[in-house]
């Protein structure tokens, strides 16, 4: 079996593992995901969100793994057997996802590289290189790099060679898992401007890169594969209002990723770090239109580009790839249309691979859909007798002890779901709003379960309707996922096949889901938007 | 949908000959003759035999026509809901007005053919009121039952909350 392992590195990269969590949720990708995320703000928004969806998702398959509500993974679909949170996520260091290469609160460049211990001669080197004060030297690190890259670089090598967090020996560990028939697949995102990722990336991955090839311990570089998704600059935002202030400025941006670029140009030609580099950008910005330095405050709404890194790490964890020789033709994808953005333009290996992507992520997205706004509310309906009061309900959900763990089952499901629809509904909201050209974003259309939403204030997100009537939420239902290229919409099921179909299932499949788990499967189940095989 | 129909066909047939049996229940003796009819044709049993016979025969007829029909009208809501695809069992509940709808056009056509069958033949002269009424009350309920079973039992189970009652049942 693989080991596949995926890091987000900085803002951005933690974006890109969110969307990867999400298509994982649907059912895509290997068996399972070691996810970590590498940023020195830990209270960033970006990164605390795409945590907690980790949490969440590990979360969910403790509890749909075992006790009385279970979610079989070990049949297909077609026998009945769990899509929905096929992939198991582990975190990167067991209890652990997220490394902070500077664990003091407190930390300078200076104080990491410790520059008061430092002899002459590399003091004056230090001080060569970089800026003394608090522009650069004393500038705390506690929201993140500030866009300055060679800090960030500086500061996460130190970290590394000193192993703190652990993240050098989890690494190690981790390339030692590779054997003659188990590989190790280990994906980097991050973005090639800004501060963490651009620092963390290349960094990382020529760490990996040292441990793989040697080091202290046997080589395992034939077995270990690396790969990552680099974004070019795809998003802006408003300057600082303080002029003087001590942060990245958007028109730094560009120059920024040239001078990146640049580097690696340089870097792959010297040492071949990664076997398979994506590179994805946008042609017209996304505009933020806010300011914030970092922290809790920095949560950007997720955005395309994001979801096409998440499908590269989908390309690479998919076993039967296998890397191009050295001096491989450059693969370019682009979208068919500059004013659309469709199922057609992700770039999947095939066009079976994109349809089962569609079909996937349309019956994740139906299912959160239906299970927060008609399902979650009917098990709380009850006869007088005090069962339930659907018939289906009473089929699909009989055997289920309603008072123990199910209770807590249902909150952690019913959260997990509604943090789809925030995902989705934000990305279709802010992708089409975002650009100075509209966009028009063809992957879903989630315009009926949004209910507020300002474009000027993206780190509050999209507000979603709390409740919806049959009417609201059958043409929602009917037009969550966009149809082009591929299915034709003839073929397309509604809300109204959905409830057909639970209504004349028992729930008696081959798979051995229990209590609640065989509601939780037949409905997502009946939410598929039409009949595709998974790609041989 | 084949099978359920085949259902609905039993209930009604079923419900055919208990509405049968009771109406000859009913009308068994000469006592449900009105006394003017049997005091006029006390010496001639054959005619009196004939008359109410014709009697008993119109009733029937009413009671097999009116569950004929029940039976047709239910077969056409259950077309109708085959064809509806409700999201969740409130739309289904919602279509119910469609189905009372068509029990009161059930409920129409039963006095039509009450009028056609009783009043036209002038079978309310020959027969005593007080059995039409309950022969008719009778087969007013069973039509009402046979429409009731045969929509509970034939609709598809999606649409099943639209037919008052059933989720209970």
């Amino acid at each position: 079996m693989t080991t596949n392992v995926l890091i987000g590195v900085g803002g951005t990269g933690a974006k890109i593992v969110e969307s990867a969590l999400y298509l994982f949720l649907a059912g895509l990708g290997p068996s399972k995901v070691i996810v970590g995320l590498v940023d020195q703000d830990s209270a960033n928004g970006n990164v605390a969100r795409t945590k907690t969806l980790i949490n969440d998702m590990v979360q969910f398959r403790e509890d749909w793994n075992s006790g009385n509500n279970r979610l079989d993974w070990s049949v297909g679909e077609d026998k009945g057997g769990a899509v929905l949170g096929r992939v198991e996520i582990e975190r990167f260091f067991g209890t652990e996802c997220h490394w902070r290469p500077e664990q003091d609160g407190q930390a300078t460049l200076a104080v990491v590289l410790q520059r008061q211990n430092m002899p002459e001669e590399q003091r004056v080197l230090f001080d060569m290189l970089f800026a003394p004060g608090e522009t650069e030297q004393d500038m705390p690190l506690t929201q993140g790099y500030q866009g300055r890259a060679h800090i960030g670089s500086a500061a996460m090598l130190a970290s590394l060679e000193r192993d703190i967090g652990g993240f050098d020996r989890r690494t190690t560990e981790l390339v030692q898992m590779a054997k003659q028939d188990q590989d190790v697949r280990i994906f980097l995102a991050g973005s090639v401007f800004g501060g963490t990722g651009a620092a963390g990336f290349p960094t990382l991955a020529r760490a990996i890169n040292r441990i793989r090839s040697g080091g202290n311990q046997a080589p395992n570089r034939d077995h270990v594969r690396v790969a990552g998704a680099l974004m070019l600059p795809y998003f802006g935002f408003q300057d600082a209002a303080d002029p003087q202030a001590n942060v990245v400025k958007a028109a730094e941006l560009l120059p920024q990723a040239r001078s990146a670029l640049e580097y690696y140009d340089h870097l792959l030609a010297n040492e071949p770090v990664f076997e398979q580099l994506y590179m994805i950008g946008w042609d017209q910005f996304f505009q933020l239109k806010y300011h914030e330095p970092g922290k809790d405050e920095q949560k950007n709404p997720p955005f395309a580009p994001e979801l096409i890194a998440a499908v590269a790490a989908l390309d690479f964890f998919d076993a039967k790839a296998s890397p191009g020789p050295a001096g491989a033709p450059i693969m370019v994808s682009s979208r068919a249309d500059a004013r659309t953005f469709g199922w057609r333009d992700l770039p999947f290996t095939t066009p079976s691979h994109r349809d089962y992507a569609k079909k996937l992520v349309g019956q994740l997205l139906r299912f959160a859909l239906y299970w927060c706004h008609r399902v979650e509310p009917a098990l709380d309906q009850r006869s007088m007798l005090g069962g339930l009061k659907a018939p289906w309900l009473k089929d699909l959900a009989a055997g289920t002890d309603f008072k123990v763990e199910t209770p807590e089952d249902r909150v952690r499901l019913n959260d997990l779901m509604q943090g789809v629809l925030n995902w989705a509904a934000a990305m279709h909201f802010f992708s089409t709003r975002s650009t100075g050209e509209a966009l028009s974003f063809d992957l879903w259309d989630t315009a009926g379960l949004e209910d507020s939403g300002d474009v000027n204030k993206p780190a509050v997100g999209v507000g979603l309707r709390k409740s919806m009537s049959s009417e609201q939420v059958s043409s929602t239902f009917d037009a969550l996922i966009k149809v082009d290229g591929g299915n034709s919409e003839r073929d397309w099921r509604g809300a109204g096949t959905l409830f057909d179909e639970i209504n004349r299932s028992k729930g008696k499949t081959e798979a051995k889901n229990l209590g609640l788990g065989r509601l939780v499967a037949a409905i997502h189940n009946a939410a598929r938007p039409t009949e595709v095989a998974p790609p041989t | 949908m084949l099978p359920r129909i085949a259902l609905s066909t039993g209930v009604h047939i079923c419900l055919a000959i208990l509405a049968v049996a009771v109406i000859w229940l009913l009308t068994k003796g000469d006592a449900s003759l009105v006394p003017a009819l049997r005091d006029r044709l006390f010496n001639d049993p054959d005619t009196l035999g004939r008359v109410r016979s014709d009697a008993v025969g119109h009733m029937m007829l009413w009671a097999a026509l009116s569950l004929a029909g029940s039976f047709l009208l239910s077969s056409l809501w259950v077309s109708i809901a085959e064809r509806t695809m409700p999201i969740d069992d409130h739309q289904a509940r919602s279509r119910s007005g469609s189905w009372a709808g068509i029990l009161l056009l059930l409920v129409f056509w039963f006095f039509v053919i009450g009028f056609i069958q009783i009043w036209r033949t002038s079978t309310h002269l020959d027969m005593n009121l007080k059995t039409i009424v309950i022969g008719g009350l009778i087969t007013l309920t069973l039509t009402c039952l046979a429409y009731y079973a045969g929509t509970f039992v034939a609709v598809k189970r999606a649409m099943r909350p639209s037919v008052p009652f059933a989720p209970v049942v």
